[in-house]
Formats: C-alpha cells, sequence, structure tokens
C-alpha cells in the first residue's frame, strides 16, 4: 500500500471539499428550474424573459460546478505529487542510515 | 400576457426553495471562489429579481404594472391569448415588458386559427376587427412555420364560414358604399384580409403542390369564392376551372337569381376581371363553356365587362380556329336568337348585339380566301349573322369604328410578302369588299349618314389595300394613318373625291363599282411610278388611265381605257419586254375592280335613260 504525507492528505480533502460542492450545486433545484417557466406555466414577453434568465443561470451553474470539479482534479494531482515527493525523502534517509 | 395561476404559483415556491438551497451551499476553499460568485449571482437572481416579480403578478395591482384583463373574443390581435383564457382558464394580464414585444409565434396563428374556427356565430366584422385581422393574417403570410400552424387548425369549415361572412360584408359594403360613399363603408378594407388569406394558401401551395386551396371554396357562397379566388395566384388553367364550378355552380339550383346573382358586381363579374389580368385564362375558360352560351353572356351582370372578356377570350391570336369555331358557332346564333326579346340584358339589346359583332369580326378573315381549315362556319353563314346585327345602330358603329382591327385581321402583317402572299392578300380584300357590297345591299340602310359611314369604312379598306400592297412589296412598315390620305389624294386628283350623302343615297351599287375603280387606278398608279424608278417599265410609259365621273359610263369607260393602256406598245414594250410588270399591274386592277364591275354601269345608265 502506497504512503501518504500530510501535505497530501491536505489537499485531498480539500479536493473532496470542492467535490462535494459541486455535487451539491449539481444537485439544486435551481438548475432545472427554467422547466417550470415555460409555455405551459406563462406566455409573454415577462415570461420570455424569465425563461430566458432561468435558461443562462443554469448553464452558469453548471460550468461552475464544472470548474470545480477541475480544482478538486488539479488538487489531487498536487496531493500525489506530494505524496511521492515525501516518500523519496524518506528513501533517501534510510540510504544514508545503512551506509552510515 | 397570460398564466396558469396554478403553475406560476409552483414556479414561485421553486424559486423561493433554490434561493434557499443555495445558502445552505458553502465552502470555503480558495479555489471555489469562482463558482461561489456564480451561485450569489443566482441567488440575487432569483430572490431580487424574479421572486418579486412573481410576487407583483400573482398579487396583479396596479402599481407593480400588471393588472388582469380579459380578452374579448373578437380581439384577433390577441387570439391566443383569448384562446387560453377560455380554454384553459388560463389569467390574462397586461404586460409591462409589451413595449419589446417579439413578433407572432406559431402558436398565435394556430390560436388565430382556432378562435376563426370556432366564431360560429358572427354576421359581421367592425372596421377595428378587420383591421387587426388583416394585420395578423398579413403577418402569418410572410413566414411559412407560421403559414403551417394556422392551416394545421383552420379547417374547410372555418374556411367557408370565416369566407362567407367576409363576402356578406363586402357585398353589403359595396352596395352601402355605392349609396353613401366608401367612407366607413370601404369593402377595400375586406379585400385586404381576403388578400392576405389568399396569400396563406398561395404560399402553402408554393410549398406544398398537392394543397387543394381551390377544393376549399366548394362550400362557400359563389361570390365569397370568387374574392377568395381571385387572390390565390393561380396560373390560368387552375383560375380558369376554379371560376367555371364556381359560376356553374352559382347559376344551378337556389343560388340562381338570388340577391348576390344579380348585383354588380357578381361572382362571374368578379371572376371575369380576374381573369382578364392572367394571360391565357379568359380564353380556356371560354373554351370550356363553348357549349353554353347561356352561361357565357348572362352569368355577368357587367355588360361592359362580359363584351371585353368574351372579346379578350375569343381572340385569333390565342384561341385556336377550332375552338372559336365551337364558340362562335353556337354563341351568335344565341344572340340573335335573344337579341329581340329582351330577356338576356333587359333593355341593352343594341350592347348585345354590339359584343356578338366584336366577337365575329376578328375572325372575318375565314370568310376569306386564306380561311384555316379547323374553321367550321361557312362564309355564308358569317355574312347572313353580319347582315343581321348590323341592323343594330350601336353594332354598326362598332363596326365601322372598329376598322384597324378588321383590317389586321383579314391582312397578313409581314411587309416582305412575295407576288404570291401580294395575290393572295389582294383577293381577300376583293372578299372582304363582297362582303360589304352584301351588307349594304341587304341591311337597308336607310339613314343618310349611315350610308355615308359604310362608304367611309368601305373606302377604309380600299385605301388600306392600296397602302398595303405598297408598302408589302417595297419591304416598308408604314403607318396606314399617315398614309390614307395620300392614297385619297391620289384619288381626289383623278376627280373620285369624296361624294355627298345625296350622292350616295342614289344608287349605292353602282358607287361601289365606281369607288373600287377609283381604289384600282389608284393602286395601279402607285404601282406604275415604283415600276418606272425600278425600270420594271420602260421610261417614257404614259400613265395609267382614271376613271372619269362624268362620263355616262365611267367603269366600262374606265375598263376598256385601262386595256388600251397595257395593250400600249410603250407600256408593254415593242417585243413584249415588259410583260411581266404588265401582268402584275392587271392581276391588281382586276382583282378590286373587275370587268364584270362595268355591267352595273350599263344597269345605271339604262336606269338614268329610263328616267330621263
Amino acid at each position: 500500500m502506497a504512503s501518504t504525507s500530510a501535505a497530501g492528505n491536505h489537499l485531498r480533502e480539500r479536493a473532496n471539499d470542492l467535490r462535494r460542492t459541486a455535487s451539491a450545486l449539481a444537485r439544486t433545484s435551481a438548475i432545472s428550474l427554467y422547466q417550470r417557466s415555460d409555455v405551459d406555466t406563462w406566455i409573454g414577453p415577462t415570461a420570455r424573459a424569465c425563461f430566458d434568465d432561468l435558461r443562462t443561470m443554469r448553464a452558469n451553474l453548471l460550468g461552475a460546478t464544472d470548474d470545480l470539479r477541475a480544482a478538486a482534479i488539479r488538487l489531487e494531482v498536487r496531493a500525489d505529487q506530494a505524496d511521492h515527493e515525501a516518500a523519496g525523502a524518506v528513501g533517501a534517509g534510510a540510504i544514508v542510515a545503512l551506509v552510515r | 400576457m397570460a398564466y396558469d395561476a396554478v403553475a406560476l404559483c409552483r414556479l414561485r415556491d421553486a424559486i423561493a426553495l433554490a434561493s434557499r438551497e443555495f445558502c445552505n451551499i458553502r465552502c470555503n476553499d480558495p479555489e471555489a471562489r469562482p463558482a461561489l460568485q456564480a451561485i450569489a449571482k443566482a441567488s440575487g437572481l432569483l430572490g431580487g429579481v424574479w421572486a418579486p416579480k412573481l410576487d407583483a403578478l400573482l398579487g396583479c395591482g396596479v402599481l407593480t404594472g400588471y393588472v388582469l384583463s380579459t380578452i374579448s373574443v373578437h380581439d384577433f390581435a390577441h387570439a391566443s391569448m383569448y384562446v387560453l383564457e377560455h380554454e384553459r382558464s388560463w389569467r390574462i394580464t397586461t404586460d409591462p415588458l409589451s413595449l419589446q414585444s417579439a413578433g407572432l409565434t406559431p402558436f398565435d396563428a394556430a390560436s388565430l386559427a382556432w378562435e376563426l374556427a370556432n366564431d360560429a356565430h358572427r354576421e359581421s366584422f367592425s372596421n377595428t376587427e378587420l383591421d387587426a385581422l388583416s394585420r395578423s393574417l398579413g403577418g402569418i403570410a410572410k413566414q411559412p412555420e407560421l403559414v403551417d400552424a394556422f392551416l394545421t387548425h383552420m379547417t374547410s369549415q372555418a374556411w367557408t364560414q370565416l369566407c362567407n361572412v367576409l363576402g356578406e360584408d363586402h357585398l353589403n359594403r359595396t352596395r352601402d358604399s355605392s349609396i353613401f360613399g366608401p367612407e366607413g363603408f370601404d369593402p377595400a378594407d375586406i379585400d385586404r384580409v381576403f388578400s392576405n388569406l389568399g396569400s396563406i394558401l398561395a404560399d402553402d401551395r408554393r410549398r406544398h403542390p398537392v394543397s387543394d386551396a381551390v377544393g376549399l371554396t366548394e362550400g362557400m357562397q359563389p361570390y365569397a369564392a370568387a374574392l377568395l379566388i381571385r387572390q390565390l395566384q393561380l396560373p390560368a388553367d387552375l383560375l380558369a376551372k376554379a371560376s367555371y364550378d364556381v359560376v356553374r355552380r352559382s347559376f344551378s339550383g337556389e343560388l340562381h337569381g338570388s340577391r348576390t346573382d344579380l348585383q354588380v358586381p357578381n361572382a362571374a363579374d368578379i371572376l371575369m376581371e380576374a381573369m382578364m389580368t392572367t394571360m391565357g385564362a379568359p380564353t380556356m375558360y371560354v373554351a370550356s363553356l363553348a357549349d353554353q352560351p347561356l352561361l357565357l353572356i348572362v352569368s355577368g351582370q357587367n355588360h361592359d365587362l362580359v363584351s371585353r372578356f368574351l372579346q379578350a377570350a375569343i381572340n385569333p391570336n390565342l384561341m385556336p380556329v377550332a375552338t372559336a369555331s365551337a364558340v362562335i358557332s353556337t354563341l351568335i346564333p344565341f344572340v340573335l336568337a335573344n337579341v329581340d326579346s329582351n330577356l338576356v340584358w333587359i333593355d341593352d339589346n343594341e350592347a348585345l348585339a354590339t359584343l356578338a359583332l366584336g366577337v365575329l369580326t376578328p375572325w372575318l378573315r375565314q370568310c376569306t380566301y386564306s380561311r384555316d381549315s379547323a374553321w367550321t362556319i361557312a362564309p355564308e353563314v358569317v355574312t347572313d349573322w353580319l347582315i343581321e346585327l348590323v341592323q343594330s345602330k350601336d353594332a354598326l358603329q362598332v363596326l365601322l369604328a372598329d376598322r384597324d382591327s378588321i383590317i389586321a385581321s383579314v391582312f397578313p402583317t409581314d411587309p416582305n410578302l412575295g407576288d404570291k402572299e401580294l395575290r393572295i392578300a389582294t383577293e381577300q380584300l376583293a372578299n372582304v369588299l363582297g362582303l360589304v357590297d352584301t351588307l349594304i345591299q341587304e341591311a337597308s340602310i336607310d339613314a343618310a349618314a349611315r350610308e355615308q359611314a359604310v362608304w367611309d369604312f368601305a373606302w377604309t379598306l380600299l385605301g388600306f389595300a392600296t397602302v398595303f400592297v405598297d408598302t408589302a412589296t417595297l419591304g416598308g412598315a408604314l403607318a396606314l394613318n399617315a398614309l390614307l390620305p395620300g392614297v385619297q389624294a391620289v384619288a381626289q386628283a383623278a376627280g373620285i373625291g369624296t361624294t355627298d350623302v345625296d350622292r350616295v343615297r342614289h344608287d349605292l351599287v353602282w358607287q361601289m363599282g365606281f369607288r373600287r375603280a377609283a381604289a384600282a387606278a389608284a393602286l395601279v398608279a402607285n404601282r406604275y411610278v415604283i415600276m418606272v424608278e425600278n425600270h420594271q417599265l420602260p421610261e417614257g410609259a404614259p400613265p395609267p388611265p382614271r376613271p372619269n365621273a362624268t362620263s355616262p359610263t365611267p367603269v366600262a369607260q374606265f375598263d376598256l381605257d385601262f386595256s388600251n393602256w397595257l395593250s400600249n406598245p410603250a407600256v408593254a414594250g415593242r417585243n413584249g419586254e415588259f410583260n411581266l410588270a404588265v401582268t402584275t399591274l392587271n392581276m391588281l386592277k382586276q382583282t378590286i375592280s373587275s370587268n364584270s364591275d362595268s355591267s352595273s354601269d350599263l344597269v345605271e345608265l339604262a336606269h338614268k335613260t329610263n328616267m330621263t
């Protein structure tokens, strides 16, 4: 089993937090709100404006979830690098001790 | 604006729920900052903009900009709102954003059709309604998707219902505007609606050629059907067929003799006017009614229009000879059988005879030498018809006034004619002159002025022949009217001036012979000048003789003088080297004024001798 470092664990916790936020955002009823504002509910210039606003809002929110997940992936990559660097440092210390 | 109150409440609740959900999303990570800004913006949109608007709308107060309204069944500009209000129980409000309103939607178009289809009890339209209807239909006609949506919900029954009401309104407005003036009663308001309806159907037919727009008119009153058909932009054959069906329908069964039938214009008048603007349609229509002269003449109430229509239809340039022969052979006898009955065109028999003559005269060529084999009417029959028709004073005037078209129908128009065509044309002229002879002798023309008019007519033909023969041979297309005075001048110089009315009345037959001799002399004189210039006759050849009006037998004397002139060696050449020219001149003279005409001279001389 690969060893983890404290720095790596911290980064992973942050990534998980971002993923949770993205999931929560994607589950909000705001994402599908536009469907309640179509021509089965109302028609007219105001109705059309509302529908357009809600569609735009949905696109922005989905974009935000994608951004959060992308940030989480970046943090996880950095966590793996931190673990790797930490493992390298431990291995080098053991060789020095054997030589002595 | 229209809304379903229950659904709108659900939307408002969903917005409130979404706002609360946003509040529960927390994340302190700096990487989440852009996402949290997007959430904040969305939260502001829901909680700060739309939640308050929906609350105001559902509260409906004047100060909020939303006021509950009711749409009238007659409000065609908001037909879709009416449908929603009455069919789905939606609420209707004024909309603060209405100034930014977009154009018609397919739903609007479908709703208008639905409303028209469910407007069964309507009896008329106000000007405001017509204006709104016209604008909505005009907007629909411009966009194919709107046309499709409109037609999907517009049943054939709806078309019948709508057009019948519009047609009845049009009828009343036409009548009222003729009495009170167009203000407030202008039928053009309804024509605009029909025009837009026609554009919608025409657009549909262009995109879907199998669409049967004409079939929609089958259940309509003929008058309404005519108003719609004329706006359908149909090709000639379909327009003629549709017109035929409507006219047949209007003149069969209970519709015949109805109020719409007897007014001016009626359905047939409207359709004839429409066909007049579509090349070929009148000819096809008349051909389809060849065996029904009653319908051709009686269906329209505008007699002048019917005359113009039939003359345009039975046109030698458009109608095949066989078809014209069939139409004329039923039409003219029908007119002659009814011209005195006062039953066909009440108190307008002169116009009826004029119509028949206008139809017949363009076909006079078929009474001449170059008759088409497809023409089945004997020349004597045509002559008999003409004799009967010119008993009508107006018809005679038409005959006399229509010289140019008669001449055009008799003579070929190609100016580059050879000797054979020249001979044929001259023979045709002789035939027509014979026809005029017969008319003069048998038509019992008793008024001096009319006698003079007939003589003028004959004189025109003679003059044209002179001009025609010369210009055709020379290859020049010269104007008839410009040359006629010159021809008459030649004749007058020879002492053949126009005689007075008393003299004309004296002896018609003799006068005709004399005038023919004069025309032949003028014709030969003109040819003589040309032939000398072209060296077809010898230089120094004496000029041809001219008839002498003071001679007791001027035509016989002219014949004799002419024969002597032709045999003169100074004309024919000592060895007959100019015989070809001599033969041509003799042919021209003989065709116009044959030797047999001189026999009338002898009769005249005997007559005078007896009188003295």
